[in-house]
């Protein structure tokens, strides 16, 4: 049974050009523009079974914001049709927000100056979940997310990556069979983006949430995510098993490795150095030829090392060589 | 409304009233502020002949209690048309839409605990400053009843108002100019210093026709005939104008939301 059903949904906005300055607002005010027709989403369709874990990506402007404030029930569609937990999203809007939960990584549900618990204890009530399963429920998030000292504290008085953790107790409170996620770890360092990770990846196992995810991440896709559905334009591009992407598009890591030695070098197939100054060299890794564990443990062994990073190719990249149609960001030569 | 929903409703009073209470500061603030005013309009009516201003037995006493009910109106209900006008402009107001209650019930109720908090600390302040200058002017214990309701009632419709001012931000982007215009109606109109039965006869019926008399004049001109008299038909005009108003309230929500639901926030 689809969790997430999208038929041929489209959106499209109406917008004036306004011109800058007085002299152009006051045209603006005289003059009637004809408004022009600015498509977010086209024709777009596709369905999510429960339970799965699909990332939603493109590029800036591609629709996905669009497309996921269509499926909250917060923005109307200009036309075709969408069902989440079997509701029509614009239609029975609040009956819907019974059956999901959403994490807008730059928006937020928790009062700014009152105590984490205190906007807990009022989204208990607003889901009118009974005491005892909300300490209940309470409880198992806490220790999940680790937020169990961060629940007397001022949301103003946490980081932006406990503040997420606590946004996301928040959302999975009344427990929701599906969780709409745009840009969770948007602004994160490296270690708190991974513990997130973690997290948003167990839970969604344990309780066998369906998860939409939009992220520019690749890291959050490969590591919480099952299928990938890749849209620009408002169009669907791909739509396809996270292994097929990471066998064809998220072969390349990149790493970086800060020695001992003045002029480090590192030789592998399938290994091509990128950068190489004094103490430190950056590799592009295609890990289909050879796997990043076995390069790491090759520089571990050749070089004397103080630091290692391993990144991910940008998604930017990964969708710029999808456009190209090639099978995926080259190793430089 | 269900009974489901009330239980809701009446926590999120409660954060509105946590939120208030957890800024002593901001309350301390309001209270010296509400002295503050009170003592410059009590020197000046010392120094105005009130005898000319052609009304009878309107006396510094009385107008210090006037006034008192009046700014302790417009103290508890602050600016909250700036959350929803905040809220509209950064887009948290999404995160609020995406929730199972109407936005509008929900913000107001979170006003009115915060309203409440306040509709206490400065009424207890009020007292305190009409005890401390002008003596025992205090009304009956029914017309004290009466008062209490009435002011309450004021700060409700206040609110029913800001609501909207709020949403003004869904089509102008801002809702500070439509406020600013909305609040000088509100002093004039209301009768904010001086009780609009010395206003000119035919300013004054405009004003008592306005809904801004049954924000301010209304509560307040409870305390110069010394209480319970008028306070039927006070009662009366208020809620008259708190029926309008949640119909008002109710259609602009509606429109605010219509725009918001088809052009995105």
């Amino acid at each position: 049974m689809a969790a997430i059903a999208v038929e041929h949904l489209s959106k499209t906005f109406r917008s004036r050009q306004r011109v800058a300055g007085a002299r152009g607002r006051l045209r603006d005010l005289l003059t009637r523009q004809v408004p022009r027709d600015v498509p977010a989403v086209s024709d777009l369709s596709f369905e999510i079974a429960a339970g799965e874990r699909v990332a939603f990506i493109g590029p800036n402007g591609a629709g996905k914001s669009t497309t996921l404030k269509i499926l909250t029930g917060i923005l109307d569609p200009t036309s075709g049709h969408a069902e989440v937990a079997r509701l029509v999203p614009w239609r029975q809007r609040r009956q819907l927000a019974g059956h999901i939960g959403i994490v807008f990584g730059q928006r937020s549900q928790l009062w700014y100056h009152l105590p984490v618990r205190a906007s807990l204890d009022l989204i208990a009530a607003i889901y009118s979940i009974d005491r005892a399963t909300y300490v209940s429920r309470l409880a198992g998030l806490v220790e999940r997310l680790e937020i169990a000292d961060l629940l007397d504290r001022a949301v103003s008085q946490l980081s932006l990556g406990q503040r997420i953790r606590a946004e996301i107790v928040a959302a999975l409170l009344h427990a929701p069979k599906i969780l709409l996620l745009d840009e969770p770890t948007i602004g994160l360092d490296v270690t708190a983006k991974a513990a997130l990770r973690d997290h948003l990846n167990a839970l969604s196992r344990e309780e066998r949430t369906t998860v939409l995810l939009t992220s520019h991440d690749t890291g959050d896709i490969e590591r919480i995510c099952e299928r990938v559905i890749l849209i620009d334009h408002g169009r669907l591009l791909l739509d396809l098993p996270l292994e097929r992407l990471r066998r064809d598009f998220l072969k390349l890591r990149t790493i970086v490795l800060a020695t001992d030695e003045e002029h480090p070098r590192l030789e592998l197939r399938g290994v091509a150095t990128v950068v190489s100054e004094p103490y430190r060299l950056s590799l592009a890794v295609d890990v289909a030829v050879t796997p990043i564990e076995r390069v790491v443990e090759t520089a571990l062994a050749q070089l004397s090392l103080r630091d290692i990073v391993i990144e991910n190719p940008p998604l930017e990249a990964v969708i710029a060589a999808i456009y190209r149609g090639e099978t995926g960001p080259r190793v430089p030569p | 409304m269900t009974p489901g929903i009330l239980h809701p409703l009446l926590a999120y009073a409660r954060l509105g009233w946590k939120r208030t209470a957890g800024n002593p500061l901001g309350l301390v603030g309001s209270v010296l502020l509400y002295w503050l005013i009170l003592a410059i309009f009590w020197g000046l009516w010392g120094a105005t002949p009130l005898h000319e201003l052609g009304a009878a037995g309107l006396t510094e006493e009385r107008l210090l209690a006037y006034l008192a009910v009046t700014e302790w109106i417009a103290f508890a209900v602050g600016l909250p048309y700036r959350e929803v006008e905040a809220e509209i402009q950064d887009g948290t107001i999404d995160m609020r839409l995406a929730h199972p209650i109407a936005f509008g019930l929900t913000t107001l109720a979170v006003w009115i605990g915060e309203v409440g908090c306040r509709y206490v600390v400065l009424g207890i302040a009020g007292l305190a400053a009409l005890a401390y200058a002008a003596g025992a002017i205090a009304p009956s214990l029914p017309g004290a009843a009466v008062l209490l309701l009435s002011a309450a009632l004021a700060m409700l419709l206040v609110l029913l108002w800001h609501l909207q001012i709020g949403f003004a931000a869904a089509w102008l982007g801002i809702s500070a100019p439509t406020f600013w215009i909305w609040q000088k109606c509100l002093f004039v109109f209301g009768g904010l210093i001086m009780p609009l039965t010395i206003y000119p006869a035919s300013l004054g019926a405009i004003a008592r026709a306005s809904p801004f008399a049954a924000m301010l004049f209304a509560p307040a001109s409870l305390m110069l005939d010394g209480g319970a008299d008028g306070a039927a038909s006070t009662i009366t005009l208020q809620v008259t104008w708190l029926a309008i108003s949640v119909l008002a309230a109710v259609a602009v929500e509606r429109a605010a939301l219509r725009r918001f639901l088809e052009r995105g926030t």
